[in-house]
């Protein structure tokens, strides 16, 4: 076996580990299935190896190879890693506080999980993830053009969604300081 | 960012730019030993002739797969050059994605003559061929050729797969072609997709004979005598031919010469069962038994 390859997974592995975590508790409803999907694409990751770019990009490799995985368990379709009960119980901790949740966000929330699976997905790389339409086409393989496109469609979806549900987003509600440019 | 992805920032219980769980924690480490235990997979070597783990590259190339969703609309975006860069219709859709042309195909049994019009408009001269297959591979892209360059690697994908990009098959629901090609291709290129057999037809594709609704279903052959592999054939009345195995060494792939059935004898080992037509079998032989299938990757053994 080639003897560098243990030593870049342990260090992607420790670098990528709290983004991981977070993609994935920010996306599942219960701890169980976020450790799965950490562990998952973990497991996917060291099989893969010898796919896994270099430098920066192996992080938002991660995320797509992680976005296959959630995409998988919600089909009940994962191989599973060997459970661990401390696994379990770190991810719980991530779930002892819940968000903030206002009415508006309750009912934004609410909105949010009637859109598309990936329209959910792109507008969360953006505003959870921090990630620019570069970084989500790389993790994706998509074309930045196409990321663009689909952003463009995904938004604009939302806005109708959240219109039609009596939602209204306006510059007294939002959440951020009024000086920020629309 | 937008004032909707400003607002859905409060939405999920780890905030953005917060990390998760800690790679120092005791369960990370152990997940991170537990993964650790077993050995990545070797890198896929390519077959050097012209079998080698043909039955393993669809699956293995939608494993690779990244989720994408379907854009549609009807459109032929000019790229300033002559061809267009992207192509739409109700049935077809073709897009530049980078360095590659990615085309989706709703439904690929209708008309399928058409669809080379649609690559043409891109300057990409591709076909779809509608071949006979054995019933387990029917609605399955089953090969894929290029005309490129001697030497010259050409990385394509070419699956039935449906939104999540996981395989399906033709005719079910959400299921469509997923076509990957390099956008410099410049030689002819087809892919071969599955279709039923007629009475007597020889398949496009020989098939896995073992695999469910194939003449030798659930039979154990994989390593198995010749002799023990002929009982089970005669009883489900199969006709037989035979090809000799020359291996090229463990997980590179194998090469096939032909072998009359005189010249094999009872001790043999049987690799693989292949269907050939509607009952009538090919046994994949060596005369030494070898102590892994050449047929498979060293990765991938069959079971039986």
């Amino acid at each position: 076996m080639d003897d560098e390859r243990p030593a870049r997974f342990e260090a992607v592995y420790k670098g990528a580990y709290g983004q991981i975590t977070a993609y994935a508790a920010r996306r599942c409803d219960s701890p169980q299935d976020a450790a799965d999907v950490v562990a998952e694409t973990f497991a996917i990751a060291w099989r893969r190896i010898d796919e896994m770019p270099r430098g920066q990009e192996a992080t938002l490799w991660l995320y797509g190879v992680a976005r296959n995985v959630l995409s998988n368990h919600r089909r009940g379709e994962v191989r599973r890693q060997a459970r661990s009960a401390e696994l379990d119980a770190e991810m719980a901790d991530l779930y002892g506080n819940s968000p903030d949740s206002g009415l508006e966000l309750a009912a934004i929330a609410q909105v949010f999980r009637t859109l598309p699976d990936d329209d959910r997905e792109l507008l969360s790389l953006v505003a959870w993830e921090g990630l620019d339409r570069q970084e989500i086409a790389t993790a994706l393989g998509l074309s930045r053009n196409a990321v663009r496109i689909r952003l463009h469609r995904a938004r604009g979806r939302f806005s109708r969604a959240l219109t039609e549900a009596g939602v209204c987003v306006t510059s007294e509600s939002r959440l951020v300081p009024a000086e920020r440019p629309l | 960012m937008t004032d909707i992805e400003i607002l859905m920032r409060s939405l999920p219980r780890v905030q953005p730019g917060r990390p998760g769980g800690r790679p120092s924690d005791a369960g990370a480490r152990t997940l991170l030993a537990s993964i650790m235990e077993e050995e990545p997979v070797a890198a896929v070597v390519e077959p050097r002739r012209r079998y080698g783990f043909r039955r393993l590259a669809v699956s293995l190339a939608a494993a690779a797969l990244l989720a994408t969703g379907i854009v549609v609309g009807p459109s032929l975006l000019q790229d300033g050059g002559g061809a267009a860069s992207s192509y739409a219709s109700s049935e077809i859709e073709i897009q530049r994605e980078g360095d590659e042309y990615v085309a989706r195909i709703k439904d690929p049994f209708a008309d399928h003559q058409k669809f080379s019009k649609a690559f043409q408009a891109v300057g990409l001269d591709v076909e779809l061929l509608i071949v006979p297959v054995p019933p387990s591979q029917v609605g399955l892209v089953v090969s894929a050729g290029f005309e490129t360059e001697a030497g010259v690697t050409t990385k394509t994908t070419s699956a039935m797969v449906d939104r999540d990009e996981q395989v399906c098959k033709a005719g079910e629901k959400g299921c469509y072609l997923l076509l990957r090609l390099p956008a410099d291709l410049t030689g002819r290129s087809w892919f071969k997709l599955g279709r039923q057999a007629r009475p007597g037809e020889t398949y496009d594709n020989p098939g896995r004979a073992t695999a469910a609704g194939e003449d030798l279903a659930g039979a154990e052959v994989h390593g198995r005598p010749v002799g023990q592999v002929m009982t089970e054939v005669r009883k489900r009345g199969l006709t037989v031919a035979f090809a000799l195995v020359e291996p090229v060494g463990p997980g590179k792939g194998y090469s096939l010469a032909p072998l009359a059935a005189d010249q094999v004898g009872d001790d043999w080992t049987v690799w693989e069962a292949e269907s050939f037509s509607a009952g009538a079998v090919r046994l994949l032989v060596t005369r030494e038994h070898l102590n892994y299938n050449p047929i498979y990757g060293t990765d991938v053994q069959p079971e039986s």
